[in-house]
């Protein structure tokens, strides 16, 4: 495990970051730790007054100093078949060594400076054979005089540091504290982040759908605060998204008026060039207006999904140009089940029809089930496509890159496309433009599959197009 | 007043468009009142029979959705809706609401005649039968077919979609579950809207709607071909 805190701040993951953070603060702490307390094991001096060990010799000395002698021999029995450590020994089998033999800070400078009623007392001694030289080894042990030629004595060492440090401290910390601790920082910090984390899944959900439930306001009082914002911005774009469509829908109503108006007036006329040019930029007009209110409309309005058979959706438009005298043809299952918004995805299939149906003559519509979770359509015309550098410009709404390809100006506003986008956007999926082989546009709809069950059944090839079209049966 | 010639009330508040309307349809044989809003309707209904509305959505005062319902709820009269929104949302409020069709602005005068005359005689210039059958639910086999919001839902409760011309051919059917319908009747009973010169034959929307909602549509169970006399549907169609 590598706890580097660039690498960690590279990843820009606030969860790592502050899970780094209290890991090494965890590395610091545990290193300190190390140091004082071998800090502490080179200073025996300032734990052995203390400890519990010569708290109770010094109270068995006190008590064996006013015992009587009866008492006294009770006592010392008492003391050899205890666990304490502590025995009374004759003097004459301890060996008194000077303190200039021992290195510094021992237990015994400790003891002295705690307890000075002592120092008259206390002798030091060792147990065990003599090394050579005089030299002292490890076991030192403290004799307290008892005034009548024997002593107690006893190990101030006998419960500290009688573990070895470096080899036992570093694994035990390190499982019993360093992991658990990783684990619960890791646990911690996902936690803290976790109500940024709700936070930017909720503002995702704005991005798609301004209609999606507000954020909740909890978690710490910074995100309760960012959540705060985040609701007022939602709501404020909600409302102007609807006063600018409240506005557009009211000036198109106020439009339609007159242009009735005039329809009627023309329609009055005597036919001839005049009556059907104004007749004709009246629907024109009526256009601009259906496509200006639909795209603005598809934005703003709540989301209403139904389970569609697809199939027969695409199919019916293809159809119903065909029936007007266009060359629509539709090639693919006859049925797949899509939970859709079948007003607007109709309006978006019908749209890439009528643009191949203009520029190219032909469109061919072929449906797909690429996956049990996408369904491809596919409008084909033969007409001279759009180049490369333009394709993206296409989607743009009010672009006039019909122009280019050859479209009348008097059209429309060149919605058509971003219209298609905008609803296919809505249902999740996304709107490419290809070339066609060996000429023409390919426009590729791809929709996820959500909720219902993608159904398919046989392949059908529409049987209507423009060239088989058969006379009208009518009795004669 | 003796005459026969069908009773036109025109509730719009522009006063050229409801001018214009009037004239053409006067001169195409109707007879026609005009109403600015909701209340001089009232009155004229009170004096006079009418036999079709055409109701514009904004109105001063009381609103074309709320005289639709308030008549709904008092008389059979037909009402067509007609609406500057032209959005699908208002076509099947209006529609649900009980107008009988719907026309978006700006119209033009042949396509408000071939909607006039569809819903005259569809409703009946003498009171038809089947009026009430319109405005109910039908369904067949588990399937629902919906006339005023003219929508298609199969056993799965899937919508299935159809062009006009279909949805009119199977409601033709629904209308008439088990008999034996010839080319000719099917014809008149579904060129109530304007024909276009490229409709379809009969049997074209007949083997469409069959891809549509049959099984296996070489096999098909519910429109059956009859030798020599046409086509008939053979489920049974319950009226809800």
């Amino acid at each position: 495990m590598s706890f580097s805190l660039k690498g960690l701040t590279a990843n820009r993951s606030i969860l790592m970051q502050v899970g780094a953070l209290i890991i090494l603060c965890q590395i610091l702490a545990q290193v300190g730790t190390l140091l004082f307390m071998s800090w502490r094991y080179e200073r025996p001096d300032l734990i052995s007054a203390t400890s519990v060990v010569t708290v109770q010799a010094v109270g068995f000395y006190d008590v064996l100093r006013k015992a009587s002698p009866a008492q006294r021999k009770d006592l010392e029995a008492a003391l050899l078949h205890s666990d304490l450590g502590l025995e009374v020994v004759p003097f004459d089998r301890l060996i008194n060594i000077p303190k200039s033999f021992l290195p510094k800070h021992t237990m015994l400078d400790g003891l002295e400076k705690a307890r000075p009623h002592l120092s008259a007392v206390t002798s030091l001694v060792r147990l065990g054979p003599t090394t050579e030289a005089g030299t002292v080894a490890d076991r030192v042990q403290i004799a307290l005089a008892l005034g009548d030629g024997s002593a107690l004595i006893f190990d101030p060492d006998r419960n500290n540091n009688q573990v070895n440090l470096p080899r036992f401290f570093i694994p035990m910390t390190v499982t019993a504290l360093f992991v658990p601790l990783a684990v619960l920082s890791l646990w911690g910090a996902r936690m803290l982040t976790a109500p940024l984390r709700r936070l930017a899944e909720g503002a995702d959900r704005f991005a798609i759908d301004l209609d999606a439930t507000p954020l909740a306001q909890q978690g710490p009082a910074e995100i309760q605060k960012l959540a705060h914002a985040f609701n007022t911005m939602k709501s404020r774009i909600r409302q102007l998204v609807d006063s600018r469509s409240r506005m557009l829908a009211a000036v198109s109503h106020d439009l339609r008026t007159p242009l009735t108006r005039l329809r009627l007036r023309a329609e009055t006329l005597p036919d001839g060039d005049d009556k059907e040019r104004m007749l004709k930029d009246v629907v024109t007009m009526d256009a601009m207006i259906g496509q200006t209110l639909s795209y603005l409309r598809d934005q703003a309005s709540p989301k209403s999904r139904e389970p569609v058979d697809l199939a027969t959706l695409v199919s019916s438009i293809c159809d119903d140009f065909a029936d007007t005298g266009h060359n629509a043809t539709y090639e693919g299952p006859r049925n797949v089940v899509l939970e859709c918004e079948p007003d607007l995805l109709t309006r978006a299939v019908s749209n890439l029809v009528d643009n191949a149906l203009k520029f190219g003559d032909v469109a061919l519509v072929r449906l797909e089930t690429r996956s049990a979770s996408e369904v491809v359509i596919h409008i084909e015309d033969e007409g001279p496509g759009i180049p490369d550098d333009q394709k993206f410009m296409a989607f743009e709404p009010f672009s006039r890159g019909d122009a280019a390809r050859g479209a009348p100006e008097t059209e429309g506003f060149g919605l058509g496309l971003a219209i298609a986008r905008q609803i296919v956007e809505r249902h999740g999926g996304h709107v490419t433009l290809h070339d066609r082989q060996p000429r023409g546009l390919r426009v590729q709809v791809v929709l996820p599959v959500v909720g219902a069950n993608v159904g398919t059944s046989r392949i059908r090839r529409s049987d209507v197009g423009h060239q088989n079209a058969k006379p009208k049966e009518r009795a004669t | 007043m003796t005459t026969a010639q069908p009773h036109i009330l025109i509730v719009e508040d522009d006063a050229e468009i409801a001018r214009g309307t009037s004239r053409f349809l006067t001169q195409t044989g109707y007879r026609v009142s005009v109403a600015p809003d909701g209340r001089s309707m009232d009155r004229i209904m009170k004096d006079m029979r009418v036999d079709l509305m055409l109701l514009d959505l904004m109105l001063p005062g009381e609103d074309g959705l709320s005289i639709c319902r308030r008549l709904r709820a008092g008389t059979g009269i037909p009402i067509i809706m007609l609406t500057a929104m032209g959005e699908e949302m208002d076509r099947v409020v209006g529609l649900e609401l009980g107008a009988d069709d719907y026309l978006a602005k700006p119209f033009s005068t042949r396509e408000l005649l071939a909607r006039i005359r569809a819903v005259l005689r569809r409703r009946g210039e003498n009171g038809s039968p089947d009026a009430g059958m319109r405005n109910g639910k039908l369904s067949f086999d588990g399937w629902l077919l919906d006339p005023a919001t003219r929508q298609l839902h199969n056993r799965d409760g899937v919508k299935v979609v159809l062009t006009g011309a279909e949805f009119d051919l199977l409601a033709a059917f629904c209308e008439r579950p088990r008999r034996v319908l010839t080319r000719d009747q099917l014809l008149d009973l579904t060129q109530g809207r304007a024909a276009g010169p490229f409709d379809r034959s009969i049997d074209t929307l007949v083997s469409r709607i069959r891809q549509k909602i049959e099984v296996d549509p070489k096999d098909p169970l519910y429109v059956q071909t009859v030798r020599l006399g046409g086509y008939m549907f053979t489920q049974e169609v319950k009226s809800s």
